[in-house]
């Protein structure tokens, strides 16, 4: 299990030069994983056929094409969020996350290969969503939608009062605020461990 | 050409700001043992294939309003010439891919934010610059905190991180400080 938060962790990377709002969030998640479940398929079909280096040279291949696809497809839905992302959206096809999952082997069928690698974007989806969410009420006071002229807020602080809060939105904030939190994060299962440890022991 | 150079490598650094290989950088600063060869490499696997795909933008796919594909040419490019350096070097080392993905997320970023030609040649250099002015003093930073004696939750990179955010704020203080002509004329 620690090793996958750490692959999470380490894939939630591609999140912190993304600028702090929900919005942004939303969008990269859902591109990273349509870029997923397309190179997971097309792993799964060309596997048999190009084995070795040139395997991960065409699947590289394959999800920058994707990701081309995905952005043009993007830009008719929502073009401001897609101008403002700019290269930031070809950052998912080459994340640690998918490279390592795309070519896990394992699986005998396609169904079996999507649902394993699937639910392993979902949960990291999820993380991405609420991280990118804490980031948006932290760093802004809103909470923020994608839509066709921009980002549509909800504004319910004033941020721009609260210099802390700016410092949360920008760049560094995000790193240091990231980092404390994953501290904190590994503090607490320390101390569950010793818990859980200590239960243990009374119980005998 | 030198404030591009210097914005790039320095004040708005591709590492820093772009947050390109912010994570893969930890990993790539843990050992200096290939740091020449890899950095030898970079510097010329980058500025020809950003070269490369930037004629290729201009000449063939703007006319043909084809712009969009640009990424998708770039990374053919890349890996070509790329699998040609692996060739000529097959003393130094294997390509990883945290190295082959700064490399090519550096040439996308020389390609879609120039103009010029020259102006590529320049952002490559500086992006390639940006990374490898930072991967030493990361190194070092690394070797004085293992001197140092850390609570647990720290042992990971996470006192890295706050270091890499440190550095962003020192690179962008110049920006707002009074020693900076354009807020003292």
């Amino acid at each position: 299990m620690n090793k996958k938060i750490v692959l999470y962790a380490s894939a939630l990377m591609l999140m912190i030069p993304v600028p702090g709002r929900f919005a942004y969030g939303i969008i990269l998640t859902l591109l990273f994983n349509l870029v997923f479940l397309a190179g997971t398929s097309f792993v799964f079909a060309v596997r048999k056929y190009i084995t070795g280096t040139m395997q991960s040279v065409v699947i590289m291949t394959f999800l920058i094409g994707m990701s081309v696809f995905l952005k043009d497809i993007l830009i008719f839905i929502f073009p401001v969020i897609v101008l403002q992302l700019g290269v930031l959206l070809y950052f998912p096809a080459l994340s640690v996350f998918i490279l390592t999952a795309v070519n896990r082997k394992g699986s005998s069928t396609l169904q079996e290969a999507i649902s394993m690698n699937m639910k392993d974007s979902g949960c990291f989806s999820l993380f991405a969503l609420i991280y990118m969410l804490l980031r948006d009420i932290a760093g802004y006071g809103s909470i923020s939608f994608p839509g066709f002229n921009g980002i549509l807020a909800v504004q319910f602080i004033n941020s721009a009062k609260i210099p802390f809060m700016c410092f949360l939105a920008s760049l560094p904030g995000t790193i240091i605020s990231s980092t404390v939190m994953a501290v904190l994060y590994i503090h607490v299962q320390k101390m569950f461990t010793i818990i859980e440890r200590a239960g243990i022991t009374d119980e005998k | 050409m030198k404030s591009d150079f210097f914005y790039y490598a320095l004040i708005s650094s591709t590492v820093l700001m772009y947050g390109l290989g912010l994570n893969r950088i930890s990993y790539m600063s843990r050992h200096l043992d290939k740091y020449f060869v890899t950095a030898l490499k970079m510097y010329i696997v980058v500025p020809s294939s950003s070269l490369l795909c930037w004629i290729i933008t201009d000449k063939l796919l703007t006319p043909a309003g084809m712009v969009q594909m640009f990424p998708f040419i770039c990374i053919i490019l890349f890996i070509c010439i790329s699998a040609c350096c692996e060739m000529l070097m097959r003393m130094a080392a294997d390509i990883t891919t945290a190295e082959f993905s700064i490399s090519f997320l550096c040439t996308l970023i020389a390609v879609n934010e120039s103009s010029t030609i020259m102006e590529v040649l320049v952002i490559s250099l500086s992006c390639v610059t940006s990374l490898f002015l930072l991967i030493p003093l990361i190194y070092a930073l690394r070797i004085r905190l293992s001197v140092c004696s850390l609570f647990v939750e720290f042992k990971n990179d996470s006192l890295i991180y706050i270091g890499l955010a440190i550095f962003i704020i020192a690179l962008s203080a110049w920006n707002i400080s009074w020693l900076n002509p354009g807020v003292l004329p």
